[in-house]
């Protein structure tokens, strides 16, 4: 799989946790709380349904569980702290473009209005 | 990030964590739990802190649920990923395909509660039995855990070791196994290489605090150095003994005392340590506080003192070959296994006979988790757990009828959602989604009556299942028990086992239906169904309830037998208006060294003298009719010790005989008849020669066929040189420990040559909790230093001593009757239901001018059927299955005809009651109106 397409879509939450990862490494808390945030409240993820998908994106390759010897002192060690790896960062690219060309479409045909206009 | 300060949930959030784990497949969980549990309750924390409780539960049950289908999902994965390799999945797609998967259920959610709503009647029935059935399980399974599972709470239990004094043939000797003489313990401790070390003794008693208020009896133990190390839970302040403080010449004025102790009289800070105590006059300095919840070994000790102390309050007893008195414990060392360990105690025993010629005593040790359990306390916790299965049981029986009836009135509206092209299993889920929404909410309502029931419980739990395996250790404290999150656990567990046997039966039996026909003939096709023996469905649950209901009535019947018997036994003395209660000596009266011979004759002089002083006060109170001193009634022996000779013959294997030691008017007082020679008179003392008098048991053992009086008996307890006594009585046999004991035989000496507790025994003119107050304050004007403890009138020793049998009895009771309730009301129901069913047949056939009785019977033909098999069935049952109450009968057969005739007969006329009141129903029917309503 060297083309990141290959992986699209992706799910609405896979892509959350892509993009609160974009800038900057995280605990499983703080990602939910991210998400939380930049939603305004709107999506809230459970913590049983994000672990499943951390497991399921480090399994796939999209993630990496940042090593203990990179973590600050004094940082709870029993936390793992997650971090976007090269594969992860080009498949949110992939979806990002993905996306981009679908609200394009959405836009020419008048279903929402146009950044410029 | 922000950090939270650590926050503590409430405890039903770590219940419901445990519980959601566990959906989860275990390698993920091995891998995940600790860090989403961090994740968890840090939300938890901000839930709290930002939104109402009805944010927090809506918190938890988003949670449950997220948890519930990912971890489902998982175990799904997992069971398809097998053998195929790495397989990275689809990244796309799951995460929907889940949720389509579910996708009917809140559908069916709706319809269920829709249709429950309609039916709120037969709804709340449902749920009620259903919690009933719930929380007496959940109630029945927190006793298991207190009692069988919960391990002992100290770090590595499994290497803390009882050590044993037994007799050297491996039997136990009554009174006297377990505990060893002082100068055993102080030998075996000097010895090196041992494979268990540490090694401690623990002697537990009591001590009379003074000037902190009143002055009050508190529980302690003497304990050697190694003891806190045995126990292995660092102090929370200060320390524990030293090897110097274990010399009765050493530093030893020194306790530790318990948590509790420190935080409830001492202010609970570090100016504690170095505070001085008065424990009986003597004064010793806080060195240390012991572990929180820690009460001793012994379970009743609220202060620790070290082995040095045996000089002001055990003394003489380091010197006493004979006397076992302290318990011994000890934890095995990393490299050796408790077999060579118990072979070495073995191997030091032999060792030390040479030391103690006359020693009949091997050792031998047993790992705690294997001593821990009770064994009574296990078997009535058992007994619990399975007398609360079936109830359960009928609970499912019952609702399952009750949803059958439902679904055969509903039968159309099934046939007509199959006629539509309803998939078959989409209608067994409707009713699986209904059963569940009842059984969960009858487990909401169950956890609470469990909530209730663990409070009652603790409350009731008796005393007599907390020694371990009368290890002197205590070990099932009922404060532990409690709802945490095994318990809520297991109460998940039922609730879904509940909906899957309550739903299962309906939701086949409607599923498999003809729905052509039922379309057809709508509700009045309602006799049809498979039939085993001439039952149908209903009608065989029926009988299975009538069965365990027979099962629990007649265990309650045996049980509440032997507790009849047992309360009509003879106590040998007279019960009534008998107050009993335990006092301390003076603190001007020093305690008695009986190895000292010198000091020996004043100390019990003057303490004789002190009892004679508080009977002359005692009896001069109109509360009062007549006050005497002795040991404790129906609370154990003063002692057991050996019998050496008899008439000046040695006895090689010196049998055990108990030790009473009373005051001359104590057969007087209690009413114990004198029945050869006389008993005890102010002249018997140590200037008079030795006396002792015999229980009747004891006269016939030692001097059968020939009158005893006049004998000669020498007994190990006694002054030095005064061993040889001459037996002037013989007086009735008393109880003195629980009816069910086997009893030793008894030896009285006077209170004026040798004394042991301490316990006033007084016959009242009023009601004795009456004359309590009164005494109360005679004794503190007398002395305020003396203490009174153990306030109890005789008759309720005498209940007391039924303690374990009462509350299975009760149990059993309880769960008996409700079982009987429920089986008349599934009795009930099918009658009731087969009258509307044959409405138009019975109408015909009375317009016809048939008999009442023939009617009656047509519709009672299935509840009589159901109630003959079922009383067959339950009989057999209760015949194979009360060999489990064993335990808890006493001369009761298990078998006792008397009370299976009673138990049949009871249920018999109760179903019969059950059918024939809704049966009455049917000879009343109006034909014209009957068959009008078709």
């Amino acid at each position: 799989m060297n083309d990141p397409r290959e992986a699209l879509p992706l799910t609405a939450l896979t892509y959350h946790i892509l993009l609160t990862l974009a800038d900057g490494d995280r605990h499983g808390y703080g990602i939910i709380k991210e998400v939380e945030r930049r939603t305004g409240g709107e999506v809230v993820i459970e913590t049983g349904t994000l672990y499943h998908a951390i497991k399921r994106m480090l399994d796939e390759g999209l993630l990496e569980s940042v090593p203990s010897s990179e973590r600050p002192e004094g940082e709870d060690q029993r936390r793992r702290v997650y971090r976007l790896n090269p594969w992860g960062r080009k498949v949110l690219v992939a979806e990002s473009l993905r996306l981009r060309k679908l609200l394009r479409v959405a836009e020419e045909k008048n279903v929402i209005p146009g950044e410029a206009s | 990030m922000t950090f939270h300060e650590p926050y503590s949930p409430p405890r039903f959030l770590s219940g419901l964590l445990w519980v959601s784990l566990r959906f989860y497949p275990r390698e993920f969980r091995d891998s995940w739990s600790e860090e989403m549990e961090e994740t968890f309750f840090r939300r938890a924390a901000d839930v709290v802190m930002d939104r109402s409780t009805k944010g927090l539960l809506q918190f938890s049950v988003r949670e449950f649920w997220a948890m519930f289908r990912a971890g489902i999902r998982l175990r799904m994965e997992g069971v398809s990923l097998l053998g195929s390799g790495h397989n990275p999945g689809p990244i796309r797609g799951d995460h929907e395909r889940g949720i389509r998967c579910l996708a009917g259920v809140p559908a069916d959610l709706k319809v269920a509660a829709r249709g429950l709503g309609k039916a709120p009647g037969f709804t709340v029935a449902a749920i009620l039995v259903l919690a009933l059935g719930i929380g007496i399980n959940a109630t029945a399974f927190s006793v298991v855990k207190m009692a069988v599972l919960a391990p002992p709470p100290f770090p590595e239990a499994h290497r803390v070791v009882m050590v044993d004094m037994l007799r050297k043939d491996g039997e136990e000797d009554a009174g006297r196994s377990g505990r060893w003489p002082y100068p055993m313990l102080l030998a075996v401790e000097e010895l090196e290489n041992r494979f268990i070390e540490p090694l401690a003794g623990f002697d537990d008693g009591t001590v009379t605090l003074t000037g902190m208020g009143p002055a009050t009896e508190i529980g302690m133990e003497i304990v050697s150095p190694g003891y806190f190390e045995v126990i292995g839970i660092p102090f929370p302040l200060g320390r524990g003994f030293t090897a110097d403080e274990a010399e009765e010449g050493g530093p030893f004025r020194v306790a530790v005392v318990s948590y509790s102790f420190w935080r409830g009289r001492l202010g609970g800070d570090s100016s504690a340590l170095g505070r001085v105590l008065e424990l009986s006059g003597e004064s010793f300095e806080i060195v240390g506080v012991a572990p929180q919840g820690f009460a001793g070994l012994g379970g009743d000790a609220e202060l620790w003192l070290p082995l040095g102390a045996t000089a002001v309050f055990r003394p003489g007893r380091r010197a006493q070959d004979f006397n076992h008195q302290i318990w011994v414990v000890g934890r095995l060392r990393p490299d050796a296994t408790i077999e060579a360990a118990r072979d070495q105690m073995g191997v030091i025993a032999e060792g030390l006979s040479d030391r103690w010629p006359g020693s009949r005593y091997g050792m031998s040790a047993r790992s705690l988790p294997e001593v821990w359990v009770n064994p009574r306390a296990e078997t009535s916790a058992k007994l619990l757990a399975i007398a609360a299965a079936m109830v359960l049981l009928v609970a499912c029986a019952n609702l399952s009828g009750l949803l059958i009836t439902r679904a055969r009135r509903r039968v159309r509206d099934g046939a007509v959602r199959m006629a539509l092209g309803a998939a078959r299993w989409r209608l067994i889920r409707l009713y699986l989604v209904e059963s569940l929404v009842l059984s969960t909410l009858g487990g909401i309502l169950g956890i609470g009556l469990a909530f209730l029931g663990n409070r009652g419980l603790s409350s009731a739990w008796p005393d007599g299942f907390l020694n371990g395996a009368g290890l002197g250790l205590r070990v099932n404290d009922p404060r532990n028990l409690a709802l945490d999150g095994t318990v809520l656990g297991f109460a998940f567990l039922i609730v879904f086992l509940t909906a899957v046997l309550v739903g299962m039966a309906p939701a086949l039996r409607v599923s498999k239906g003809d729905f052509a026909r039922d379309l057809k003939e709508g509700t009045g096709a309602t006799r049809s169904g498979k039939r085993v023996w001439g039952l149908d469905t209903r009608a065989t649950l029926v009988g299975g309830q009538v069965s365990l209901a027979l099962i629990l009535l007649i265990g309650s019947g045996l049980v509440s037998k032997s507790l009849r018997r047992l309360m009509t036994v003879d106590e040998g003395f007279r019960t009534e208006r008998v107050l009993t209660f335990e006092y301390s000596l003076s603190q001007s009266t020093p305690p008695i060294d009986y190895v000292d011979n010198s000091t020996l004759p004043d100390r019990i002089t003057s303490a004789a003298d002190f009892d004679d002083r508080l009977i002359r006060r005692l009896d001069a109170l109109p509360e009062v009719e007549a006050a005497t001193v002795g040991c404790g009634v129906l609370q154990g022996y003063c002692a057991v010790v050996g019998v050496m000779g008899v008439d000046g013959r040695r006895l090689e294997e010196p049998p055990s005989i108990a030790v009473i030691t009373v005051h001359d008017r104590y057969f007087e007082v209690l009413e114990i008849p004198v029945l050869r020679g006389r008993g005890f008179t102010p002249q018997d003392g140590l200037s008079s020669n030795p006396v002792v008098v015999l229980s009747a048991s004891a006269a016939e053992t030692y001097f059968p066929g020939v009158n005893p009086v006049g004998h000669l008996m020498t007994i190990e307890f006694a002054v030095r040189g005064r061993e040889q006594a001459e037996v002037i009585g013989v007086v009735g046999d008393v109880l003195y420990g629980p009816p069910d004991a086997t009893g030793v035989p008894v030896a009285y000496f006077s209170t004026q040559e040798r004394r042991f507790a301490n316990h006033a025994l007084i016959r009242t003119s009023v009601r004795p909790n009456v004359a309590v107050r009164a005494i109360r304050s005679e004794i503190h004007a007398m002395d305020p230093t003396v203490a009174m403890s153990g306030i109890a009138s005789a008759e309720e020793l005498v209940s007391r001593s039924a303690g374990d049998r009462r509350i299975v009895f009760g149990l059993l009771g309880l769960f008996a009757g409700v079982s009987v309730l429920l089986a008349a009301i599934g009795t009930w129901g099918i009658v009731a239901s087969s009258v509307t069913n044959q409405r138009r047949e019975l109408s015909l056939r009375i317009a016809l001018g048939a008999d009442r009785r023939v009617i009656l019977g047509q519709v009672a033909r299935d509840s009589a059927t159901a109630a003959f098999f079922g009383l067959a069935g339950g009989f057999g049952g209760a015949l194979a299955g009360t060999r489990l109450l064993d335990t808890f009968l006493w001369e009761t057969s298990a078998q006792d005809p008397q009370t299976y005739f009673f138990g049949v007969s009871f249920l018999f006329v109760v179903i019969l009651a059950a059918s024939y009141f809704p049966g009455r129903r049917a000879t009343r029917l109006d034909p014209a109106q009957a068959l009008k309503a078709e």
